[in-house]
């Protein structure tokens, strides 16, 4: 009996943290430990927005500046995530990737991008971007 | 009180002095002891038996209070989960600037922009990058199209 309340609380529990975790955009993505690891850190530019009730999207970029560790990992995390992507788009300088778009497969009706710049003077720009608009990266975009 | 049901507890307890009897068999003795507390001449068992009695009766209150906290905490922790995630999705624009936590909306999207300017440029590139094959493209069909007459004059001689 003793056990089973237990688990009865813990499935509660783990249902709320559930719940919490899965608000979060970026938590299946490898990309995601790149934001953990570097986003409050010295030199760095960490922005969340989550516009999806007034501009339909949820925007988190990252920029580093003089951190090639940062820059190592994410291109690392964002080699595991190509597996999952739709469509990618690579630009290389001096056999370098400076430039990725990922284009990740659908989640919960969310399409989900991730974008990469690496400037080659040690600035890193890695952006996130989920809609449930597959033409919002365009719109974004065009924005600028 | 029937007396073979009488005798049949005190055989019990006999094998409950002697250490032979089973769980089954002394939970019985219990329940017989509390249906009967008027009953004379176990006494001793009753106050044995009833110790035991008592001791899993607070038990069983603890595991119900337990019960009771668990539930409560875990509704408390669900519906503070959920009241702050709405109000986090209500103002959730935020950065951090060398660590230092910035909540000002316009502030974030100023940043916001500056940051994805630095991937649209780069989006320009693509797109340059990719103009000389759409020319490139243009031209091959130019150049078949000359030859789209033989294929017709081909397709003739095979009827």
């Amino acid at each position: 009996m003793n056990i089973k309340i237990q688990i009865l609380t813990l499935l509660f529990i783990l249902t709320g943290l559930g719940f919490a975790y899965a608000q979060s955009g970026t938590e299946d993505l490898h990309t995601d430990k790149v934001f953990t690891a570097y986003g409050k850190a010295k030199g760095s530019i960490r922005v969340e927005l989550d516009l999806r009730d007034d501009e339909g999207y949820y925007y988190k970029s990252l920029v580093t500046e003089n951190n090639q560790k940062a820059i190592i990992l994410a291109k690392s995390c964002i080699e595991k995530d190509k597996k999952n992507a739709k469509r990618v788009k690579e630009v290389y300088s001096d056999g370098k990737p400076t430039t990725i778009y990922l284009s990740l497969n659908p989640k919960d009706g969310f399409y989900r991008f991730i974008l990469f710049n690496d400037n080659g003077r040690k600035k890193m720009t890695l952006v996130y971007i989920e809609s449930e608009n597959k033409d919002i990266l365009k719109i974004i975009l065009k924005k600028q | 009180m029937k007396t073979h049901k009488i005798e049949h507890i005190k055989s019990l307890i006999n094998k409950y002095y002697a250490g032979l009897s089973s769980k089954n068999e002394e939970k019985h003795i219990a329940k017989f002891l509390i249906n009967n507390p008027d009953l004379k001449g176990f006494e001793a068992e009753r106050a044995i038996f009833g110790y035991f009695y008592q001791h899993k009766q607070k038990k069983t209150y603890f595991i119900n209070r337990y019960l009771k906290y668990s539930v409560a905490a875990s509704i408390a922790i669900i519906m503070t989960t959920t009241l702050i995630l709405k109000m986090s999705n209500q103002t959730r624009a935020y950065a951090w600037v060398n660590g230092k936590k910035i909540s000002d909306i316009e502030v974030v999207k100023a940043l916001a922009q500056e940051s994805l300017s630095n991937v649209s440029v780069n989006a320009d590139i693509i797109e340059n990058t990719l103009a000389p094959f759409k020319d490139n493209n243009h031209k091959i069909q130019e150049q078949l199209s000359v030859f789209s007459d033989v294929e017709l004059l081909t397709n003739d001689d095979e009827h």
